[in-house]
Formats: structure tokens, C-alpha cells, sequence
């Protein structure tokens, strides 16, 4: 005796052609923005939309461009990219959004849904299977870290769009030659990533080097493979060309992202320094961090499952292309460890990272960039599995994989290191002494040392003056009493150095100034009334 | 019959091996005075592991209770937990209920601690029976790769160590393999369904009073039974899903073991859901301490417990650390990942399923917080795998083309991976992991137990009362290891000749 469900096979196709008719692509459509609505109420309510140091200052350089003593492109700077602080400009410029975040939210919650819908489209048009790509849209907008980034105002989501969209048109053209107008795109989208990341530049040169390579395979005339290049290239790499140039015009040096104080580079030395750089010049460990970060990111059983994926993917001899689709789909994996192993990028997992270091959570976000391959990998895994068991176990380990975030046994470590990881932003009794206490008046304050939130002081960006602002910042340090009502020093920041490095400077400001806040490292001075 | 005499051969190998080298001593012992005598390393009481579970069983049979007399707490510290003014095992009682009938049998005979201690290696006995059967039946296997996977998981890893003393860690393999083969022949019988369906279920429920993971470990098993229960017919223009109602009875079996663990739990330390190593622990010098925070409430979490965190260390530990490393104490399971990628063409469901369980293993114990098993012998918590892994040498085996070839690397495998195993059976599974050797300024790994091995230092019953006085240990372990590798060689090169028409 068994307890049957009986069901005609006319019922099962009946099902299966409604199943078929529903337009999945709408359905990721409404879904992941559902989702990332959602996620970024959550997120609000919870207070973890600021919680990176880096995500203040992106709204803050984007505020600067229109509300500023000084506003204008030039408030963009020399180092990071330009593009995701040109889409938050027009919403900082309504301050609740600044405020809160949001400003940053929308253009990561416009990206995850874009990102979403072409995950779909990659696999799809990688596998021609409907659900398989489905499944690798739900692998990637169900991923609590994904969720989480693209509720913030971090480059990242931004980032996976314009590598998905160039992906995605590159993969196209590479599929089918005719399609010039792919492949245009594909450098359109290549160039604005060039603009959003660094990873970006990584991309557009592996996916010239790929595109020479395909070619070539074909035994193809050199003069074509080269007017193809050259089609790509010129806008790919022009992004480049006009951020050296932009630094040029505005800092003088073309190099200045590379050698300015302030490049990652210069911050990476300091941890050389401090013999806590673990996977520089160690090819076997930048490989494993970067791993092992990703595998953190999606999820072990995710992972794991993208790996048999990735496995199968290669070893299809029908897809010719398969080498250099996954060379592309897998260039964060490629950026992400050179720059661990050349120094220009570190990365703290607890997993990993020694206990006698003093940080053990840092970047670990970068993790997130590989997440696009990860979820395709996966798809293709359910895709290539011919039984329904196999099929089975993949879907039950995508469930079970909550189930491990569920119990604690795996944390969503982008807001780990968001709260307390080395990329938190502090959060200084200062801050409640300003917002308690400002009234009003130009405020000097060094930035870039984040001494404290401008955006939770309450303080107008027009009052702020600081490195970007220039004549009045040197002005202000020369002689602060002509131009600032306020005063915030963080011990060793440019201000402190100028204004109460030397017992002079000291007589000097407590000339004009009165010290209403101290603390061992900020103290906060106001300008006596006479 | 036809599994009669291999079985027999293997019950009488076992008992044969097991028997030269268990440990344990003449005479009942009951008081902490007396076992303490046997407390140093070697010794049937040289880790905190075998003090406390032995005590909790002296607990019950003698002063009838389940929490730990002062003394005995004191003596099986620090695996002690410490709830409202008394003191529990931090082991699931499972061994401590096991070992009972033959200790009180031993005690007739004034030979409990031996008796007791003998429960675990006739377990071991019943798991090698049961991966002859999964071999031979499943896999398959001709007869002498049959036995010679058996001989492998027994006798050349090191599960050896822990088949001899009283750890979880053959009980548990027992009930994997026990429930593997169980479900395997659900979906093959016509009749007697309903009895593997109850032997699947009561075992799974079992396992939860040997050791607390087994509830993921086995989990695989019961997905894997699930799936049998399902039956996919199409006849004509009708489609039919049937589920067999025999999971009723397989769901009723666990939900009753779990009532029994979970009676059990609230009767001993006030909740259902606290688990024994989710107390507070006892360390002799901090009882006054942990009376402070003993209103806090404890329950079990696995994210405590498990991190993913720990992960690639763990992985490290268990598979190639040269402390603790699966393939540095057993090099012959090497062989075994040659067996697995052979099997990866033409994966069989049941042979995923087994697949599974050593992922599930691994994954684990390699996020515990402590993969090395304490001072452990070898990765004590992958023990299971290492059963499923011999079966995997099996398949390489059996299917190599070059088979002298490969008998012969098998064979030098096997030297090696036997004598590790027979050296850590005879002398000590109180090995230091290497931070803490490094601590202490000792040795860690295989050349720990080396230096006793040369000492003459052993807990083996059989060699101190009957051989210690004739030759030195080290002939004892070259008489062993010469005798297992004549059986293995005749299992590898000769039964193949007289039995060559399995093959």
C-alpha cells in the first residue's frame, strides 16, 4: 500500500506549458526589486546602511559636486572613480536622502535589479534553459550579502552591473560574430566600468586579450582581429585615458590614483610595514584568500556547488568558447588576486587571517565581485545534471545554505566587518557632542581622517571646509580665526598637526578659540565671542 | 551463506587483532582510587574521554545515579559539566549505557574494566561485517577486494586506536553503516520492508546518545532513504507519485529515540535541549567560578559550535596536518580519491550518498572548534569516513587496469598505513596536537608514540599479562604487523586465484 498521487500526463504538460509561459525575466524583474526594497527598509531600520567608513564618504564626495563652500566636478578627486558618485548626485542633493543613506541605496538597488535581470540573461543565453536561469537569479538576489551591499552606498553593486552588462553583450558577440552592435556594447559597459572600479580596467584588457585570442583560434587575417581590437578597445580603454587626464588637469600628476598619499597603494605599505600584508608576494596565499573570501561571500554550500559547475562548464567540448567565457565571467577572481599578491590590495577573513594580527575583518566585501560567476556556475550545475536526484541535492543545499546562516554557523560577513570589522565607521562621542551642540557656522575638519560623521553632525556640507576645499582650507589653516566658527581635530590629522602641533600654534588658537570637547584623540574647539 | 565464511574469517581476524591489543587489566574496579592506578599514558584511563564515560557508567550501575560523585568528577575532569551543585559526563551517555552488560557481566568474573572495555572492539567486529556486506553486496566487490577493504578501514587506519578503548567513534560508524546498508536493502526487498524501515529510523534516533553531530552526520542516510520512499510510475496516459507509508513507522522510530534523548536530557540537566558539552565546564580550580554564571541559560547552538570560520584550518588539520592529517596517518587512503574520481563517470545515487557523508564529515568537524580531537591519535572525527573511504581503495581496486601494479602500490600502502595504525593501537591516543607539543617542548604525531613503542610502554591487556615477560614490545608489534601483512598479502595476491571466478 502507498500513499499515490495519481495525475494524468495531458495535466503535466498543461502545467508545464503554464510553467513555460510565465515570463521569468519579469518575474526576476519584480522579484529582485521586491527584494531590494525590502532589504533596504530592513537595513534602514537597522542602522547598517552607513555602517562602512567608505560609504559616507562616497555621499559625501557626491553632496560636494552641488552643495559645497567650493561645489563643482573637481569635488570628485584624483582617486576613486567617478561614476557612482555622478549617479548619487541627484538625490544627495535632497538632504533626508544624504542623511539617511538612500541616496547611496538607490543607485546600488537600481544596479542589484539590473545585475538580477542579466544574471538571468548570461545563463540563459549560456544554457537556453528558462529555470537553470532562473535559479542563478535566485542564487545571486537571495544572497544575504548581495542583499546587504546593494542596500548601501558601496561601489560594489554598481561595479557587478557594468561587468555583467559588458559580460553579458561581450559573451553575445563572442557567440555570434555578426553581432557587432554586442560587442559595442560590450565596450560601452566596459568603459563605464573603467569608471566605476579598478576592477573595471581589469576587465576591458582581459577582454581585449580574449577577443585577440578568439580570433586568432579562427585562424582569422590579422588586419581583421585588429579592426575588431581597435573597435573595442577605443572606447574600452578610453575611460582610462581620461582619468589619467583627469588627474592630470586637476592634481597635476596622471598617476596620482597610483601615487598620491592617499592611493590604496601608499595604505597597503603601511601594513607591509607593519608585516601584516599575508598574501603579498605569496601567489599560493593571494589565491586562497581571494577564494576563501568568495567562498564566504556565497556561502559554503554555493560554492560548492558553483565549483562542480564550473567543472562541468569546462569540460563541455561542444562550447568552443568555453575557456574564454569563463576566462571573462571569472576576471574578478584574476584582479582581485594579482592585486593581493602585488600589494596594491589586502583582505582580513578571520578564516584565515593570523590571531596575532591586529585586524581580522577587512575588505572582505570584494568577495561579492565574484558572486555573478558563482551564481551562473551554479545554474549550470542544475543545468547539467540530466536525474532529478542530483537536481534534488542542488536545490536542497541552496535551501540548506540559509539554514547555515540561520543557526550562526556562517554570518553574513559584509556586515560583519561593517560593524565591527576594520571598515566600520567609528562612531566617536564626539559625534553626539556636535550634533548636541552645533548651532551654526563654517566648521574646518580633516576628512579624510574621518574623525567624525559629517553626515550624523547635523552640519550643512556648505559649512564643512576641508582638503578638497581649496583656497579656504590652506587659508583656514594659516588663520582659522577669519574663516571657521569650529574647530574638529583628530589626534595626528592634517588640522592637529597645523593648529596644535607645536605649543605656538597652541597660544595661537586658544587665542581666538575656546576647547569644548576633549577627549583623547578628537578635541572640538569654538571661536570665543569678543 | 555465501557471507558466512568471509564473515566468519572477518569476525575471527577482528577479535584475533582487536584482542592483542585492548587495553585493560585483571580485576573490578569501582572506586577512583583504584582507577587512578591506570591513569598514565597508555593506560585504559590515560584521557579525560574513557575517565568520564567509564565513571558515569560506575555512576549508574553502583551509586544509581546519572550525575558524577564529587570524586569521580574530579577524576574525569575536565570533560565534567557542572549543573546546579552536581556534575555530568560531557559525553552523551551512550557509551556509558553500552559498556553496562558486560561490565556487570566482567564483574562476575572480576574482570569489569577488561569486560567493558571488550564491548567496543565487538561493535568494531559488527561494523567490519557490515562494510563486508556494503562491499560485496553494494559495491559488488569481488571477495578479496572485499576483504581487503575491510582489513583497510580496520587495520590500517586509525580507527584501530579507537576500536580498542571507549570512544564514540565505532559505535557511531556501526550505525552509519548499519543504516546505509539498511536503506539499501529497503529498496531492493520485496518483504521485510517494514523491518529496515524501523532499523533505519531506530538506529538514526540511536546515534543521538553516542555523539550529538551524528544528527547531521547521518543526515545524508535518511535524505538518501527519503528518496527510496518514493516511487515514480508511469502507465499509460497516468502518472503516479507514491510515497510508501513505511516512513511513518521510520518517522515514529526517531520521534520516540528523541522523546527517550530528550527525557533524558531535561531529567539530567533541566531542558530538553541542553546538551551535556553546552554546560558549563569543570576544571576542578574553577568550580566557585562557574557557580557565577550557572544561572545563565544553556542551550544547545550550533553556530557556537560549528563556525565556518574555522573551516580551512580545520580542513588542514584533518586531512594533511603532519599532527593530525587523515593522509599522513593513512597514506593507503590516498588510493581512495583514485576510487572516488573512477567512480565519478557512472555516479550511482548510493555511492553519492556515501560521497555525502564524508563531505558532511569534513565540513563538520573541520568548523568544530576543536579538530584535533583533543590529544587524539590520528583525526579521531573522521573515523566514519575512513570506513567509507576503504571502500572507495575498493573500487580502485577493482577497477585499475594495471592491477599487479596497483596490488603492489596497495600493498606498500598498506605496511605503512597498518604499522601507524598498530603503533598508535599499542601505545597512546594521548597525542598532543602540535601547538600544543609546541607548548610543552614535546613531540607530536607518529614519533610521539614512537618513543614509547621503544620504551615498552603499552596499555595492551594481552601483551602485559601474558607476552611482556618473554619479548619487548617492539617484537610484540613486528609479530602483529608481520601476521596482518601475511593475511593482507594472501587477501591480495592469492584469494583473487582461488576464488577467480568472483571476479
Amino acid at each position: 500500500m502507498n500513499l499515490n498521487l495519481t495525475i494524468s500526463k495531458s495535466q503535466i504538460y498543461k502545467i508545464r506549458s503554464i510553467l513555460h509561459a510565465i515570463p521569468l525575466h519579469k518575474v526576476v524583474f519584480g522579484l529582485s526589486l521586491l527584494l531590494s526594497i525590502v532589504a533596504t527598509i530592513v537595513y534602514l531600520k537597522q542602522d547598517l546602511i552607513l555602517a562602512y567608513g567608505d560609504a559616507e564618504s562616497h555621499l559625501n564626495i557626491a553632496k560636494r559636486i552641488t552643495q559645497s563652500i567650493t561645489p563643482g566636478f573637481a569635488q570628485l578627486g584624483g582617486i576613486w572613480l567617478p561614476i557612482p558618485h555622478l549617479f548619487m548626485v541627484p538625490f544627495v542633493f535632497f538632504d533626508p536622502l544624504w542623511r539617511t543613506g538612500l541616496a547611496g541605496s538607490l543607485v546600488s538597488g537600481i544596479s542589484f535589479v539590473i545585475s538580477s535581470l542579466f544574471v538571468y540573461k548570461l545563463a540563459f543565453l549560456l544554457t537556453r534553459n528558462s529555470l537553470a536561469s532562473f535559479f542563478a537569479a535566485l542564487v545571486f538576489m537571495l544572497n544575504p550579502n548581495i542583499l546587504y551591499l546593494q542596500s548601501t552606498p558601496m561601489t560594489e553593486m554598481l561595479l557587478i552591473m557594468f561587468f555583467l552588462l559588458s559580460s553579458y553583450y561581450y559573451i553575445s558577440y563572442i557567440k555570434n560574430e555578426r553581432r557587432l552592435s554586442s560587442l559595442l556594447l560590450a565596450s560601452f559597459f566596459g568603459f563605464c566600468a573603467v569608471l566605476t572600479r579598478y576592477d573595471g580596467w581589469f576587465l576591458v584588457l582581459f577582454e581585449a586579450l580574449i577577443l585577440i585570442g578568439v580570433h586568432l583560434s579562427k585562424h582569422e587575417r590579422w588586419q581583421k582581429i585588429e579592426g575588431k581590437f581597435i573597435l573595442f578597445s577605443t572606447l574600452a580603454f578610453f575611460g582610462a585615458v581620461l582619468w589619467m587626464l583627469w588627474d592630470f588637469l586637476i592634481l597635476g600628476n596622471p598617476f596620482y590614483f597610483i601615487t598620491s598619499e592617499f592611493s590604496a597603494h601608499t595604505q597597503q605599505l603601511n601594513w607591509l610595514q607593519r608585516g601584516e600584508l599575508p598574501a603579498y608576494h605569496n601567489l599560493p596565499l593571494a589565491v586562497l584568500y581571494y577564494m576563501v573570501t568568495v567562498m564566504s561571500n556565497s556561502g559554503v554550500f554555493i560554492f560548492l556547488i558553483s565549483i562542480f559547475g564550473f567543472i562541468f562548464f569546462i569540460k563541455n567540448n561542444k562550447n568552443l568558447y568555453r575557456y574564454a567565457i569563463s576566462g571573462v565571467l571569472l576576471v574578478p577572481i584574476f584582479f582581485n588576486t594579482f592585486t593581493l599578491f602585488a600589494g596594491q590590495s589586502v583582505i582580513f577573513i578571520p578564516h584565515l587571517t593570523p590571531i596575532s594580527f591586529e585586524w581580522r575583518l577587512f575588505n572582505v566585501r570584494y568577495g561579492s565581485l565574484a558572486l555573478p560567476a558563482i551564481a551562473f556556475f551554479c545554474a549550470y550545475a542544475l543545468y547539467r545534471c540530466k536525474s532529478l536526484g542530483p537536481k534534488f541535492l542542488i536545490f536542497i543545499l541552496f535551501i540548506l545554505q540559509f539554514g547555515l546562516y540561520f543557526v550562526g554557523y556562517s554570518q553574513i560577513i559584509t556586515i560583519s566587518d561593517g560593524v565591527y570589522g576594520l571598515s566600520h565607521a567609528k562612531r566617536p562621542d564626539a559625534e553626539n557632542f556636535i550634533v548636541k551642540h552645533y548651532d551654526s557656522g563654517k566648521v574646518l575638519i580633516d576628512d579624510y581622517a574621518r574623525t567624525l560623521s559629517i553626515i550624523r553632525s547635523g552640519i550643512p556640507m556648505q559649512n564643512i571646509i576641508y582638503v578638497g576645499n581649496k583656497p579656504y582650507w590652506e587659508n583656514a589653516l594659516r588663520e582659522p580665526e577669519h574663516y571657521v566658527t569650529w574647530i574638529i581635530m583628530q589626534k595626528d590629522d592634517a588640522v592637529w598637526k597645523n593648529l596644535y602641533g607645536t605649543p605656538e600654534a597652541q597660544g595661537r588658537l586658544y587665542n581666538s578659540y575656546q576647547k569644548v570637547y576633549t577627549s583623547p584623540q578628537i578635541l572640538i574647539f569654538k571661536k570665543t565671542t569678543r | 551463506m555465501k557471507s558466512l565464511i568471509p564473515s566468519l574469517f572477518i569476525i575471527f581476524l577482528g577479535i584475533a587483532l582487536y584482542g592483542s591489543t585492548i587495553k585493560g587489566t585483571f580485576g573490578n574496579y569501582k572506586t577512583v582510587q583504584q582507577m587512578t592506578t591506570l591513569g598514565e599514558t597508555t593506560k585504559p584511563f590515560e584521557s579525560s574521554h574513557e575517565r568520564a564515560t567509564f565513571s558515569q557508567t560506575i555512576s549508574i550501575l553502583v551509586h544509581k545515579r546519572f550525575d558524577l560523585p564529587l570524586d569521580f568528577a574530579n577524576f574525569s575532569a575536565p570533560d565534567v559539566g557542572y549543573h546546579k551543585g552536581k556534575f555530568f559526563s560531557y559525553f552523551p551517555p551512550g557509551i556509558s549505557f553500552l559498556i553496562m552488560p558486560l561490565y556487570l557481566f566482567g564483574s562476575t568474573l572480576n574482570l569489569n574494566l577488561l569486560l567493558a572495555y571488550a564491548t567496543i572492539p565487538l561493535i568494531s567486529v559488527l561494523s567490519l561485517i557490515m562494510l563486508y556486506l556494503i562491499a560485496s553486496q553494494i559495491f559488488r566487490f569481488p571477495l578479496w577486494v572485499s576483504l581487503a577493504s575491510v582489513m583497510i578501514y580496520a587495520f590500517a587506519t586509525t580507527s584501530w586506536s579507537y576500536a580498542i578503548t571507549i570512544y564514540q567513534h565505532s559505535a557511531t560508524t556501526f550505525l552509519l553503516l548499519l543504516m546505509y546498508y539498511a536503506v539499501w536493502k529497503y529498496t531492493q526487498a520485496q518483504k521485510m520492508r517494514v523491518v529496515w524501515a524501523l532499523v533505519v529510523g531506530f538506529s538514526y534516533g540511536v546515534s543521538f546518545f553516542f555523539d550529538y553531530p551524528n544528527a547531521f552526520l547521518l543526515l545524508p542516510i535518511m535524505i538518501y532513504f527519503l528518496i527510496s520512499t518514493v516511487r515514480y510510475t508511469a502507465f499509460r496516459s497516468k502518472i503516479t507519485v507514491g510515497l510508501s507509508p513505511t516512513i511513518i513507522l521510520t518517522g515514529a522510530s526517531v520521534a520516540i529515540m528523541m522523546i527517550i534523548f530528550g527525557s533524558y536530557n531535561y531529567k539530567t540537566y533541566g531542558n530538553w535541549k541542553t546538551l551535556a558539552n553546552h554546560l558549563p565546564r569543570y576544571e576542578i580550580t574553577n568550580l566557585e567560578k562557574i557557580k557565577q554564571y550557572e544561572k545563565q541559560k544553556v542551550t544547545a547552538r550550533l553556530g557556537g559550535v560549528f563556525l565556518e570560520e574555522r573551516l580551512p584550518n580545520g580542513l588542514y588539520e584533518l586531512t594533511v596536518a603532519p599532527d593530525k592529517g587523515l593522509f599522513l596517518f593513512s597514506p593507503i587512503l590516498l588510493l581512495a580519491i583514485i576510487g572516488i574520481i573512477m567512480s565519478s563517470k557512472k555516479m550511482k545515487l548510493d555511492r553519492f550518498i556515501l560521497l555525502c557523508i564524508i563531505f558532511t564529515n569534513l565540513l563538520l568537524y573541520a568548523s568544530f572548534s576543536d579538530p584535533w580531537g583533543g590529544w587524539a591519535y590520528g583525526p579521531r572525527y573522521l573515523i566514519p569516513s575512513m570506513a567509507i573511504l576503504s571502500l572507495f581503495v575498493g573500487v580502485y581496486l577493482s577497477s585499475i587496469r594495471l592491477q599487479g601494479i596497483a596490488k603492489i602500490a596497495t600493498l606498500i600502502l598498506f605496511i605503512v598505513s597498518s604499522s601507524i595504525a598498530l603503533l598508535g593501537a599499542l601505545t597512546t591516543n594521548a597525542t598532543p596536537p602540535q601547538i600544543e607539543a609546541a607548548y610543552f617542548k614535546i613531540k607530536y604525531g607518529i614519533l610521539f608514540n614512537l618513543d614509547y613503542l621503544f620504551m615498552g610502554k603499552t596499555g595492551s591487556y594481552i601483551y602485559t599479562t601474558v607476552f611482556s615477560h618473554g619479548i619487548t614490545l617492539l617484537h610484540y608489534f613486528f609479530v602483529i604487523e608481520t601476521l596482518l601483512l601475511i593475511i593482507f598479502s594472501i587477501v591480495l595476491f592469492i584469494v583473487p586465484r582461488i576464488f577467480h571466478y568472483e571476479s
